[in-house]
């Protein structure tokens, strides 16, 4: 008994880094698409962007 | 954004007066490129009030592209001139032996899915096989030869600045692509941003004072750099932000300033140079990409390179100047003593000929050697002014060389003007070996100037130069520059530098941080000598010694403030040299090393 709650703890140490590091890639990932969007600014359509500019 | 009839009367008459009076490459591009654009100029004069405001448009910009010249352009009026349309994703070629393939190889953080990421293979473009979209593409690009019309023409897959493209046809574009095996596709629909500029950059279109004389840039590809930036490159952008802080007074040592920037592995000019050292089988060797020659302070350029230099192994330098569109002539051109011990003679600069460049010339002093020529040319029918580089010769020659290893240079079709200069003066003085990803540089060889610039030059109601409307603005190539050396007075424009090796561009090239062309370089690099001097300076008493360190170099010969001093036959390792008798309070001595009587290193130093 002993050996198999030890087995399953082990087990669970296991997953821990795994979905540590899927949270950290996560946050990195958004993190950067943030950045982006924050450097680009605004962006629109190109269509509604013509419209507006008298191009059609 | 609509032009009346009177505006573009007004814009095809300025375009007219600047082709045909101020143009230097005017009778080259009528003989290379086959195009007349004063008629096509003056016909549209003629029709313009029948044509919509996208066929006018449309028709400007195609007499411009056609000159086959990025220094020569029809800049298209707000809101378009401050806006860039993009796809949230880059193309990029690569070839698989003989077969050229096109890849994803960045994607805007939020649009990739499970199928569509960096490095799938991209077949189709709205079904019209991507080699074809590419080549239809290149076609409305304005690049000197066919490698750089391509390479223009695939980056305007997925970005246009819209100052000098005309927005594309298509609302969107459907991607047929591979990815795992599998064919798919993908709609994308074009996105228009206001096209900002990095921290500390400024507008190549409206560049002011003395910076505005010297560049010789194409504009389109350095902010077509900077959206790429905004696009694909977070870090970088915030790199700039953090060297500002640190490096500007006024803006840095807040609360919140961040933590301090290692500029032994950062450039302090982070949007023109990145470095590092790199291990390749050949050897460990030093790496500079110079991003763009865009900086108005040509002396801070040259100051940073050396001192980034310093940093990195002194057996051979990597030096990449892909995707560099140009910047400041002084940059470039004042950059190449750096690398070599041989004097740099410039390139040549000249007008052509006509009544109002001899009007530009009479009115300023910064063109008084150009005056004379211009003037003569009323008897002489000579074309061309003389002449003339843009500085006097020994300001290319102020600072010696710096670095003292080999140096490989790396080039692309996307290089251009102050980069193609750089390049020529890289090859026709020897310094090193070219290794070219295509066939040749761009081939842009002139100073630009654009129609605001020229407005500030003739002020007044008699001024040939009017104000444009709604920001529509012209910019042209007004001096054209020959090289030097073996290839004294051959054009840089259409021509360009041609390498010594090519190097096709591999998947793990485009995937992988130019692996492959980074080993090809330094196999390059580790058949090229090593020749090193060093001086250090001891004081005894009142005289000073020098203690020169010598590596694979048979003579040395040392010149104090200019003048011969001694000539001495050296081996590897130490040779001291006595100044008994030194008078002033600055005295400069150079040390130049032979290696079978051929000039092959040099240093200067402070006594």
């Amino acid at each position: 008994m002993a050996k198999k709650t030890a087995s399953k703890k082990s087990a669970a140490k296991s997953m821990k880094p795994k979905a540590a590091h899927k949270t950290t890639a996560k946050t990195v990932f958004l993190k950067r698409q943030e950045a982006v969007e924050e450097n680009l600014g605004e962006s629109e359509p190109l269509r509604n962007f013509l419209t507006k500019a008298g191009w059609y | 954004m609509l032009l009346s009839p009177a505006d573009r009367q007004l814009l095809v008459d300025q375009a007219l007066a600047l082709i045909e009076y101020l143009y230097v490459h005017l009778p080259l591009k009528r003989a290379m490129h086959a195009v007349d654009p004063l008629q096509r100029l003056r016909l549209l004069r003629h029709r313009s009030a029948s044509l919509s405001e996208p066929a006018f448009h449309a028709e400007m910009v195609s007499i411009f592209t056609r000159l086959r010249d990025l220094h020569t352009n029809y800049i298209l009026p707000e809101p378009l001139r401050t806006r860039t349309a993009f796809l949230p994703f880059r193309l990029e070629e690569f070839f698989e032996g003989q077969e050229r393939r096109y890849i994803v190889t960045e994607v805007k953080p939020g649009t990739e899915d499970t199928w569509f990421r960096r490095g799938v293979l991209v077949t189709h473009w709205n079904g019209i096989p991507i080699d074809r979209a590419v080549e239809l593409n290149a076609d409305r690009e304005a690049g000197s030869n066919l490698d750089a019309r391509h390479a223009r023409g695939l980056a305007a897959m997925t970005l246009r600045w819209l100052a000098l493209s005309l927005p594309p046809d298509e609302e969107w574009v459907v991607v047929t692509y591979r990815s795992r095996g599998r064919v798919r596709e993908r709609r994308f629909d074009w996105q228009v941003f206001e096209s900002g500029l990095s921290l500390g950059r400024t507008d190549p279109l409206a560049a002011t004072g003395d910076f505005a004389f010297v560049l010789g840039v194409d504009a389109k590809t350095e902010m077509e750099r900077q959206a790429r930036k905004l696009l694909f490159a977070p870090e970088a952008v915030e790199m700039v932000r953090q060297v500002q802080q640190q490096t500007d007074p006024l803006l840095g040592g807040g609360s919140d300033a961040p933590a301090p920037v290692d500029f032994t592995t950062v450039s302090k000019l982070p949007d023109v140079f990145s470095f590092r050292t790199i291990k390749t089988p050949s050897g460990t060797f030093g790496y500079v990409r110079i991003h763009t020659f865009y900086v108005p302070d040509d002396s801070a350029f040259v100051e940073e390179f050396v001192r980034i230099a310093a940093l990195l192994p002194s057996n051979g330098l990597i030096l990449d100047v892909r995707g560099n569109g140009g910047g400041n002539i002084l940059a470039g051109e004042r950059l190449l003593q750096v690398l070599t011990p041989q004097p740099i003679d410039p390139e040549r600069f000249y007008f052509i000929n006509s009544a109002l460049t001899r009007r530009i010339c009479d009115a300023s002093p910064s063109f008084v050697e150009w005056r004379e020529s211009i003037a003569q040319a009323v008897e002489t029918g000579a074309p061309f002014s003389h002449g003339f580089p843009l500085l006097p010769v020994e300001r290319y020659n102020d600072v010696g060389q710096k670095y003292q290893g080999p140096v490989v240079l790396v080039i692309d079709a996307r290089c251009y003007s102050t980069t193609d200069i750089f390049s020529a003066g890289f090859q026709d003085h020897g310094i090193g070996k070219i290794l070219g990803t295509s066939g040749a540089t761009g081939a842009g060889g002139a100073n630009v100037w654009g129609h605001e610039l020229l407005l500030t030059m003739f002020p007044g109601a008699d001024s040939p130069f009017k104000p444009l409307p709604n920001k529509a603005s012209f910019r042209v190539a007004v001096r054209r520059c020959t090289r030097v050396g073996k290839r004294s007075g051959v054009l840089v424009e259409d021509l360009g530098v041609v390498p010594d090796e090519i190097h096709r561009m591999t998947r793990r090239d485009v995937l992988h941080g130019n692996a492959d062309l980074i080993n090809h370089a330094g196999e390059m690099l580790a058949t090229m000598p090593v020749h090193a001097v060093t001086a250090k300076v001891r004081s005894e008493g009142t005289s000073k010694q020098v203690d020169a360190v010598t590596k694979n170099i048979s003579r040395l010969d040392a010149f104090l403030n200019t003048r011969p001093y001694r000539s001495y036959d050296v081996v590897d390792g130490t040779t001291s040299i006595d100044f008994p008798l030194l008078t002033g309070s600055s005295n400069t001595l150079e040390l130049r090393g032979f290696r079978n009587e051929q000039l092959a290193v040099s240093t200067r130093i402070q006594l």
